[in-house]
């Protein structure tokens, strides 16, 4: 049987094919840059908000920093090292342990991860947006409705017109953008802890359990999984390093910092100001020329985290065969308008539904970095096949049973229901041992292990998987 | 042995990534010191600064 594998691309960082090392130019200064403006955008509000649903102002920063930097070990671990050794993308990166047709299962989790999160965007971004004409007097109350859904519009075309540049794109408006970020973040923390000082210091959480020890593992359980959903994310940026030692600093205080650092910014707002969302409080505290300023520096902020997600998302779908022979363009169009009707049809909906957005995360996504983690450095001892990764046949050394590896549907399997069993995603109803050990890291663990185990018992002793 | 026919410059790739050579390197050993201060001691140590004494 032959097969021919093509991709469509006007460069090759628009494509998944595999960056020589002469390619990958970007040191830890570009990678820092690049990852902090990923992982710093708007969506720090909301998940500080959820954090302080259940803590006070310092016992949630120390949970939602010490899960968040959990979080991004485990994913710096699941695809750093693979990424940066050839240049792939974290979908490439998890073709040796599912297969070389079940990856199909990690590019949809990317995809529906990287819709959540840029629908997240999008709604913030038409929030401010509305806000902001309504400080300057251009709109009036109750014109949102108007200037939502042609705000989001406007944004999904101002993206897919930037990365139609590939990564070259996403570098250039990184670093625009990073001065915005770092800047705006620091004078909303300012302003909230000055001008909110005493009532931050009385302030209780909302919905607090009665039960100190679950709202504390609680926090640490969403900054840990707001931090795994960085899994798609991290490996379409990092394979432009030339290795993994430029990475990994980059990787846990660019992109694992930032996250909790911003979020004590919604996490304070949600304690005194009831509400997270920096649009409704900024021109209020700040008064009305700098909060429209501010509010400004939020709108343009948004774009560069849209922009790395759609261009993570449209290098994944790459890997899909009718998708490596559509233009670039057209790849683009496809990663970007799930993002685009979900802001413009469905955006209260979306927004209500954050928490069990977040468990679908950590459902998937902890299991997925186990596995990884476990394949890579215990039984594979840091070696992958790269030309086992690009071919797609049944005799390759990936192809497993049917182009799926049974290790790892089974450990998939069994970290979803360890999950649910540990923290139900819809209710929040949990159950033993999750108050001391979160629902997130013995997911991982029985994932790792469970993969572990058939590959020890059932695909090595079957001379599968090119172990 | 696979017959899977690769477009050519996807077979360069391949060729010259399989290479150690032309590979990128793995973590250095304070690669693994940071990684375990940021995502394991850190992390702990936050965890008990944060519970309230």
């Amino acid at each position: 049987m032959s097969e021919q594998v093509k991709q469509s691309y006007d460069t090759i960082d628009e494509s998944a094919w595999p960056l020589l090392k002469s390619e990958r130019s970007w040191g830890q200064r570009e990678l820092w840059i690049v990852l902090l403006v990923a992982a710093s955008a708007t969506w720090c509000y909301i998940i500080g908000e959820y954090v302080g649903y259940y803590l006070d102002l310092k016992m949630g920063f120390a949970a939602m920093t010490a899960g968040s930097m959990i979080g991004m070990l485990l994913v710096t671990l699941a695809v750093v090292p693979t990424a940066t050794r050839y240049g792939i993308d974290s979908i490439a990166a998890s073709k040796p342990q599912f297969g070389n047709r079940g990856w199909i299962i990690n590019v949809f989790l990317q995809y529906v991860s990287i819709i959540g999160w840029n629908s997240l965007l999008l709604i913030f971004f038409a929030k401010s947006v509305t806000e902001f004409l309504n400080t300057i007097g251009v709109a009036t109350e109750g014109s949102g409705s108007i200037i939502v859904p042609v705000a989001t519009a406007v944004a999904c075309v101002i993206v897919y017109l930037i990365l139609l540049g590939g990564a070259t794109g996403v570098e250039r408006v990184s670093k625009i953008l990073f001065f915005f970020i770092v800047g705006v973040g620091l004078w909303m923390i300012y302003l909230l802890l000055t001008e909110e000082s005493q009532a931050l210091a009385a302030a209780k959480p909302a919905y607090a359990s009665g039960s100190l020890l679950w709202d504390y593992t609680t926090g640490v359980e969403i900054g840990i999984v707001s931090l795994l959903s960085w899994w798609p994310y991290i490996g379409a940026m990092v394979r432009e390093a030339p290795n993994a030692h430029t990475a990994t600093l980059p990787a846990m205080l660019g992109m694992g910092l930032p996250v909790p650092l911003l979020s004590v910014i919604g996490l304070a707002a949600i304690l005194v100001l009831q509400t997270s969302d920096p649009s409704m409080w900024l021109t209020q505290l700040g008064g009305p020329v700098s909060g429209a300023v501010a509010l400004l520096f939020v709108i343009a902020a948004n774009f560069g985290t849209a922009v790395i997600g759609v261009y993570a998302s449209a290098v994944g779908l790459k890997h899909i065969p009718i998708m490596g022979r559509a233009s670039w363009r057209m790849t683009l169009l496809i990663a970007l308008a799930p993002v685009a009707v979900v802001g413009i049809v469905l955006p209260d909906l979306f927004f209500n539904s954050f928490g069990s957005f977040l468990a679908f995360i950590g459902v998937f996504f902890a299991p997925l970095v186990a596995i990884q983690i476990t394949d890579y450095f215990l039984l594979r001892r840091q070696r992958v096949s790269i030309r086992a990764l690009y071919d797609p046949s049944p005799d390759s050394a990936y192809g497993f049973w049917g182009g799926f590896n049974p290790a790892a549907i089974a450990a998939m399997v069994a970290g979803f229901f360890t999950y649910i069993y540990l923290l139900d995603p819809l209710t929040y109803v949990s159950n033993s041992p999750y108050e001391y050990l979160t629902a997130s890291l013995p997911t991982a663990v029985v994932g790792g292990v469970v993969y572990y185990l058939v590959t020890k018992l059932v695909v090595q002793p079957s001379k599968r998987g090119g172990y | 042995m696979s017959e899977t026919t690769l477009p050519p410059e996807l077979e360069r790739r391949i060729k010259e990534l399989e290479d150690p050579a032309n590979q990128g390197s793995e973590f250095t050993a304070m690669d693994w010191v940071w990684l375990m201060l940021l995502g394991v001691i850190g992390p702990g140590i936050l965890l008990i600064w944060g519970w309230p004494s």
